[in-house]
């Protein structure tokens, strides 16, 4: 009796996971009212400065918010070296909040001077796979706090893969010892657009190693799930962010709304589904 | 070592063509889906207009002029890559050439 009291209590330590933002100036009031955020995610490309960083993030940090450094441009998927100023940068960023974890993404952003402004999927082959890595363990190594990584949302794939994307983050993950960002609006589009079994991706991955879960809303568009970041959270999203609740422990979920930013009663439902999934 | 740095030549290679598809036009490399790189191709423009104007809100008035938006066309032929540094840079680049266009235009050239 005393022991299934005990092992209810424990079920409900785990399965609660904190709840988390990404922060937009946009929405540095609604992040200011609600004291149960306790973290948010600054993209590290919108901060070149340390002193451009706003009076409403440092209010934040007193406040005792996780302030989690995203980039996306690091092109950690690129087959040339990365950029080691960008890699400073998240460090910096990092060192300035106290965070105990920078993230960025398995994604190309450019080659030879073209740059794509977004995150591009990865051949997934042996060779770029070794490339792949040798790029995070240099940026590990020069930040010196853990780097989380992040799958992406593609519509198109490269051809003569070897391995399926889930192998191929798993590979990655266990070969740098790198923690998990599940983005579950991103592996939605994928499921949808590449079609593959959403289920068979999550059994596939070292849940072990997940730190945190990213949701966003998207759109259709002639057929494609486009992760637009500006436009309601999918059932389906949150259908997944249940399943993988039962899967393993969810430590930190969090919301990312980029434009069209709706009444805040929309983003606190959507906060609501987070928590209640 | 040496069959690694190789190998990261010919992906640097391959990641080039398919920039050079997804963002200056050219034909979509051997393997890939055509009309799935054309679909990319289009959403990455549209991103990158939008993220310019969120960093520049002034651009969405500007670009209601269609001989702005013809401009704009022109600047990103001639600028395939977003700045390396972001859309605020982007943009200001934009606006930056936008003037210039202007005036050409406004002395007669």
């Amino acid at each position: 009796m005393v022991a299934d009291a005990v092992a209810v209590v424990e079920a409900a330590a785990v399965a609660d996971p904190e709840l988390g933002i990404g922060f937009r100036p946009e929405l540095a009031h609604f992040i200011a009212n609600r004291s149960d955020i306790s973290f948010v995610e600054i993209a590290a490309e919108d901060f070149v400065h340390l002193q451009c960083i706003p009076q409403a993030l440092r209010d934040l940090k007193k406040r005792g918010v996780t302030i989690i450094p995203h980039g996306v441009s690091l092109s950690l998927g690129g087959a040339e070296q990365i950029d080691k100023r960008k890699v400073s940068h998240l460090r910096a960023l990092a060192e300035y909040f106290d965070s105990p974890f920078v993230s960025e993404h398995i994604a190309f952003v450019r080659a030879d001077k073209l740059d794509s402004g977004h995150l591009l999927p990865v051949k997934r082959t042996a060779s770029m796979l070794n490339v792949v890595c040798e790029n995070i363990l240099s940026a590990k190594e020069h930040l010196g706090i853990p780097l989380i990584l992040e799958n992406i949302a593609s519509t198109f794939e490269w051809p003569g893969a070897e391995m399926g994307e889930a192998e191929f983050v798993h590979a990655i993950l266990e070969k740098t010892d790198c923690g998990l960002l599940l983005d579950l609006s991103n592996l939605f589009a994928n499921s949808h657009n590449l079609r593959f079994d959403a289920t068979e991706y999550l059994e596939e991955l070292p849940l072990q190693r997940l730190e945190y879960v990213h949701m966003a809303g998207g759109i259709f568009k002639n057929g494609l799930y486009h992760d637009s970041h500006c436009h309601p959270l999918r059932e389906q999203s949150v259908r997944r962010l249940s399943q993988l609740k039962k899967m393993c422990t969810v430590p930190r979920v969090m919301l990312e709304r980029d434009d069209k930013f709706p009444p805040s009663t929309e983003i606190e439902n959507e906060l609501g589904e987070l928590l209640c999934a | 070592m040496l069959e690694q740095k190789q190998s990261r030549k010919e992906l640097a290679s391959e990641q080039k063509k398919l920039l050079e598809a997804l963002l200056a036009g050219a034909k979509a490399p051997d393997g890939f889906n055509q009309n799935d790189i054309e679909t990319a191709s289009d959403a990455l423009l549209r991103k990158r207009i939008r993220t310019m104007q969120r960093a520049h809100p002034q651009l969405q008035k500007i670009l209601d002029n269609t001989s702005n938006r013809a401009i704009l066309n022109s600047f990103i032929k001639a600028n395939p890559s977003c700045h390396p540094d972001g859309p605020r840079k982007d943009g200001k680049a934009f606006l930056f050439y936008l003037r210039i266009r202007r005036w050409l235009t406004h002395i007669g050239l």
